[in-house]
């Protein structure tokens, strides 16, 4: 605080420096990046990657720690340590996160690469900003270890590592989809740019598995535009009798699984490719009666709607999926061979570092997919990334104890 | 289950209405205190055998709707609201924050959204309820802190003392920052394992990391610049205005339509 009052009234860039020359850096930080972004934008570069991301990373770390213990009474580092220079660090990144969160990115380009901001200087300058005032501030107080030095350095190093690992590492991560076809096996991907890439693992589908949900009946009226569903949650395959907005529903047929044939539909168990359908009769309050059959489009048939009046007809909707699943063989080039695994929504294949996860399938054949897809993905700075936040976990509890202390 | 709702919701609303008015009493006794505390606490106690009903039957959690995360914003907010009092016998505080609680019921009467019971693979998660019900008490959590925002910006303009009404805020910022945190993590953990990246720029993560960026600027301006009240006050009202987007306006912005994270219903 008294620094504060010292600060005032002094003409700026004379030392002690204060928040004025803060802001003024990071309004700096701000313009140069807008203009190197116009002039030469910085996704001309590839990102950098090992051992380059490695090495800024280390000259970043030793930079921070000599001028910290070597030059820690300069007045520069003095500021740069305090709250003075992270506070204007801070507002320009969250600016970034403001431009992020209110111009959608990845859509139809932008001038000075405002469509994919993560990817400008100006996204680059303000993190790198951000992480030399924090890797400044940690080198502060990381010792001596007491309770509230080392909350404090849980958070802010555990910031430190998910800002550096998430940023510099992402120019090491790969992505690839992988469509295999049932009984072929598959050792490459297609990564982000289209192109087919080799993979040190291989993928053999054996059987691909989905489940439904019973496809809901709903009315569409004129001039709403989502389907209205009916309050108690009917499974059309049990309940027979049930009513939307006061149209009442009586269903005489169900089946599973129904092909077309010329009076309506026909039980097709076991039969691929074939969808769910409903023979049902409505009647309104004011009298208007139908009978027909309701159906889903699917790979072998057109939807089936049913007509109640000019204004209003009752659908089934396409089955929402339950669970879905793929049976695979792995092989690796670090000698997995023929490991029996299912990779499952929610429950990825971890090996090598990679990880497997379901992906897609056939949405037109739903269970009767023959191919299934899988998204791989390798990081190696996950784990930096993991410790970070973990950290920030950890620090989060510790500052609520010291809070609830008080 | 939901065609109870409005009996049940009336009732709790009914029960927090009593509540507000026999802590309002003029005269202070204990008596009415512990009266008032009881009665708020059985309108809590209905809302929680409600949500535990609408789990029971839809055989999923419900916190798929924005009425279903509506439930549970009430339910949370009467819960912190509830804790205050007890501690603190600030009465401004117990009325607001029952009725912030009341205006999501009556919110759910007028849109109950009914739901189906499915539940998309990629949700059938055990990240699912932690990452939501963090969130939830994280915002429950903050509003009340806005609540005492609203009391401390109205005699700020007053010129009066706001010393303790800013106290109170940030007193409940710090845990609130602290559940934030963990919904955001949790989130993380749960997005690698279920999408295959810990971070993707999702319009809601993005609105989520802004909220959770403007109270930490709060959190470092109050601690080095406590006197900035207006300055703080300030940012107290911003950050929940920029949560409330969050919560509830990603559909409506520029961006909103990539979301993942756009309710059902």
């Amino acid at each position: 605080m008294n620094n504060e009052q010292n600060t005032k009234g002094k003409p700026i860039w004379s030392f002690p420096w204060s928040y004025k020359e803060g802001f003024t850096f990071a309004l700096g930080f701000l313009v140069v990046g807008f203009l190197m972004e116009t002039v030469n934008p910085l996704h001309h570069y590839i990102p950098p990657h090992y051992p380059y991301n490695l090495i800024y990373i280390a000259i970043l770390v030793i930079i921070t720690i000599a001028a910290s213990t070597l030059w820690r009474n300069k007045p520069i580092v003095v500021w740069l340590s305090s709250i003075k220079s992270s506070i204007p660090a801070i507002i320009l990144f969250s600016f970034q996160v403001f431009l992020l969160a209110v111009i959608p990115q990845k859509q139809a380009e932008m001038p000075a690469g405002l469509h994919s901001i993560t990817r400008t200087w100006y996204f680059a300058l303000s993190a790198l900003y951000l992480t030399i005032t924090l890797g400044f501030a940690i080198a502060k107080r990381i010792y001596p270890f007491n309770f509230a030095n080392i909350a404090f350095t849980l958070n802010h190093l555990g910031l430190w590592l998910c800002v550096v690992a998430g940023l510099l590492g992402y120019g090491d991560k790969l992505e690839v989809k992988m469509q295999v076809n049932i009984n072929q096996l598959v050792w490459y991907g297609e990564n982000l740019k289209g192109k087919n890439v080799e993979l040190p693992i291989a993928i053999k589908l054996e059987k691909f598995i989905a489940e439904y949900y019973t496809p809901k009946p709903a009315l569409m009226v004129r001039g709403v535009e989502l389907p209205i569903l009916p309050k108690n949650h009917p499974d059309i395959s049990i309940d027979s009798i049930f009513s939307i907005e006061g149209v009442n529903v009586k269903v005489q047929q169900y089946y599973q699984r129904a092909y077309i044939s010329d009076s309506g539909f026909i039980d097709a168990r076991g039969v691929p490719f074939t969808g769910p359908a409903a023979l049902v009769e409505v009647s309104t309050k004011n009298g208007q009666s139908a009978k027909g059959w309701i159906a889903p489009e699917c790979a072998s048939f057109a939807e089936r709607y049913l007509t109640i009046n000019a204004d209003t007809i009752l659908r089934l909707l396409p089955a929402e999926p339950k669970y879905y699943a793929s049976d695979i063989l792995l092989y690796t080039k670090s000698g997995i061979a023929e490991q029996k695994h299912r990779i499952e929504v929610n429950s990825p294949l971890k090996v090598d570092g990679w990880f497997v996860y379901q992906y897609g399938y056939d949405n037109r054949a739903g269970a009767d997919s023959d191919f299934s897809i899988f998204l791989a993905v390798y990081d190696p700075w996950l784990n930096v990334v993991y410790a970070g936040m973990l950290m920030i976990l950890f620090g989060t509890i510790l500052m609520s104890f010291n809070f609830f202390k008080k | 289950m939901w065609q109870i709702f409005n009996y049940i919701s009336v009732t709790a609303i009914i029960l927090w209405v009593l509540s507000i008015a026999i802590v309002l009493i003029p005269k202070y006794s204990e008596g009415y205190r512990k009266v008032g505390l009881t009665t708020s606490l059985l309108g809590t106690i209905l809302l929680v055998a409600f949500i535990a009903g609408l789990w029971i039957t839809l055989e999923r959690p419900p916190m798929r709707t924005m009425a279903e995360t509506r439930l549970w914003y009430s339910l949370f907010v009467s819960i912190v609201t509830w804790i205050i009092y007890l501690k603190t016998s600030n009465k401004a505080m117990f009325v607001l924050g029952y009725i912030m609680s009341i205006v999501f019921l009556i919110v759910d009467i007028i849109h109950p959204e009914y739901q189906s019971k499915s539940l998309m693979p990629a949700l059938q998660s055990y990240w699912f309820i932690p990452h939501v019900v963090v969130y939830m008490i994280s915002y429950a959590i903050l509003g009340a802190a806005s609540i005492s925002t609203l009391k401390a910006f109205y005699y700020y303009r007053k010129n009066n003392e706001v010393e303790s009404d800013i106290a109170l805020s940030m007193q409940l910022v710090y845990p609130g920052f602290a559940f934030l945190t963990w919904g955001m993590l949790l989130g993380a953990f749960w997005a690698k394992i279920a999408w295959g990246n810990y971070w993707a720029w999702d319009p809601k993560e993005t609105w989520a990391l802004l909220t959770w960026f403007f109270y930490l600027i709060l959190i470092h301006i109050h601690k080095f610049l406590p006197n900035k009240k207006k300055l703080i006050i300030t940012l107290l009202a911003l950050s929940f205005i920029v949560l409330i987007i969050t919560w509830m306006g990603i559909k409506y912005m520029p961006t909103g339509m990539q979301s993942v994270h756009v309710y059902g219903g």
